[in-house]
């Protein structure tokens, strides 16, 4: 039988997102900056109960509000190939985030998509009259 | 001695600043010679706060914390004990300097105070 290879972590209960195994020690320091003093998921969620903004500098921008997951962690083992999150520590400005999480946004809000979809036929009319 | 106060939940989009969260309420102006306090929270991390009053500068733009949930006192506390003076507008500035849009709740309480002459 082929025994799976297996690695420590720490993974959210709420979510299912994994973490390197001292995100309790540094608690505060690499994970979870502002976040309080009991570790935490610090992984992004999407507030479907409000309304999604447009931003008026660029409507292409629109997006529900984020979220910290905030679920609880326990220690656990992974398969080796599971992939860490993005750490908040590494992604201030949600730079990497921010745009995977508008893509799982649009795949579940159908308001979200129709919205986004006319924006980009409307700026591909504008290329063409350009052209 | 009255104590009265505002609380709201605000979406601030990526990249933008809104000028004052309390436009437009009850408590945009001090009803009353009053002493304030101010507490936020993000609904993640990332967002800035910074409180004027009537011209003056309380605090220049400080983090606020990302506890995702409606103030709690004293836990979510950004700044206390500054006063007002009757009609002084209170603005409250919150900026989002990320990537993504956030949510911010805060929370306002003003306490009459009383002039003691002689």
């Amino acid at each position: 039988m082929n025994e799976v290879k297996t690695k420590k972590a720490v993974v959210c209960q709420r979510c299912g997102c994994a973490y390197p195994p001292d995100y309790y020690e540094q608690w505060g320091r690499r994970y979870g900056r502002g976040l309080g003093p009991d570790p935490v998921c610090e992984a992004l969620r999407s507030k479907y109960d409000r309304p999604f903004t447009v931003n008026p500098n660029a409507p292409g921008r629109a997006m529900f509000p984020l979220q910290v997951c905030k679920g609880v962690m326990v220690n656990q083992d992974v398969p080796i190939d599971t992939e860490m999150m993005v750490l908040g520590v590494n992604d201030r400005m949600y730079a990497l985030r921010a745009p995977i999480m508008q893509k799982r946004q649009r795949a579940h809000s159908a308001a979200l998509d129709a919205h986004l979809t006319s924006v980009e036929t409307a700026a591909k009319k504008i290329k063409i009259v350009n052209w | 001695m009255s104590k009265v106060g505002d609380q709201r939940l605000i979406t601030v989009g990526a990249g933008l600043v809104l000028e004052n969260a309390l436009a437009g309420r009850r408590f945009e102006r001090a009803p009353f010679l009053c002493k304030g306090a101010l507490y936020a929270t993000g609904s993640t991390v990332g967002l800035l706060a910074e409180l004027n009053i009537g011209g003056r500068s309380v605090s220049p733009a400080i983090n606020v914390n990302g506890e995702n949930r409606l103030p709690i006192v004293p836990d979510d506390l950004l700044f206390a004990d500054w006063v007002a003076q009757p009609n002084e507008l209170i603005q409250v500035t919150i900026s989002n300097p990320t990537i993504g849009d956030l949510d911010i709740a805060f929370k306002i309480e003003l306490e009459e105070q009383e002039i003691v002459e002689g």
